[in-house]
């Protein structure tokens, strides 16, 4: 069986000096139409209490720390993969309108909806005959 | 004994693999490429008393609908399906939508872990929460070691 394997492992960025936890910028996926823009994040572990969304001027900031899994009793043999918690931020252009961005979590995804600004949106000119 | 190489087909290690990865993706400028290997990748752990095997693996967006986990003996195989982001986006948002920047892989994936043990697949427990699967798995037990009175 040949399989396209998708590729889903976040990237070490930073290091926090104070503590062990690793923090991962997560894949995201952006998607634009006519009247708003996605982003969909991958942040594997994260419940949806566990996001926190901010927005600083034109800089929005996810983040998201996952469940901590507790394995009482178990010793890690072998590890493809770390954990940590997750960090990404976005530039955002003034056409967002900042308060109708809407964010869900299911199955470890992050979805953000960003609305654009309704002077931002196409607009369909009516040509008039005289 | 337990062994400690015998996990995957592939020993490799896992940070050298990353390494790669992280070596790939600079170089592509930041694009996920298609790297191939083993889909998804996984922790694993092993209980105190060494009759049950713990795996983690990431699958963010797989639900348990799309996931297939059986066992075979001494093999556990993990088969299913990532769908592409956009399954995340409603119908309607969906409509006249372009791709600005796409990183997050999609598609499906089969992988099979070799256990050093028959695993007992009555006493298989799997849960998958917030894209992260937890799968227990249990030694059968003809094979677990079994403590012998010795009489005088």
């Amino acid at each position: 069986m040949t399989t396209e394997a998708p590729t889903a492992t976040p990237t070490k960025v930073k290091e926090d000096a104070q503590t062990t936890e690793r923090v991962f910028v997560p894949r995201a996926d952006i998607y634009e139409n006519g009247s708003s823009i996605h982003v969909v994040a991958e942040m594997p572990g994260v419940p949806e209490s566990a996001v926190d969304i901010t927005l600083d001027k034109n800089l929005l900031t996810v983040r998201g720390t996952p469940a901590r899994q507790e394995l009482p009793g178990a010793n890690l043999e072998a590890a493809e993969y770390r954990e940590g918690s997750y960090e990404r931020s976005f530039t955002l252009s003034n056409v967002i309108d900042r308060d109708g961005i809407e964010a869900t979590m299911r199955d470890g995804i992050l979805r953000l909806k960003m609305p654009k600004a309704h002077e931002a949106r196409a607009r369909k000119i009516e040509v008039k005959g005289l | 004994m337990w062994p400690t190489r015998s996990w995957f087909e592939e020993p490799v290690g896992g940070e050298l693999r990353r390494l790669h990865e992280e070596l790939d993706r600079a170089l592509s400028g930041g694009v996920a490429g298609r790297v191939s290997r083993e889909y998804p990748p996984v922790r694993v752990h092993r209980a105190d008393d060494g009759d049950t095997v713990i795996l983690t693996a990431e699958l963010p967006g797989v639900s348990s609908d799309s996931l297939d986990v059986s066992v075979l003996d001494d093999t556990v195989t993990l088969t299913g399906a990532k769908p592409a982001s956009d399954a995340f986006l409603t119908e309607d948002e969906r409509e006249h939508t372009r791709c600005l920047r796409r990183e997050c892989g999609q598609g499906d994936f089969s992988r099979s872990l070799r256990l050093p043990f028959r695993i007992d697949a009555e006493g298989v427990n799997a849960s998958l929460k917030h894209g992260v699967l937890v799968l227990r798995l249990p030694k059968a037990e003809e094979e677990k070691a079994r403590r012998i009175a010795v009489t005088a």
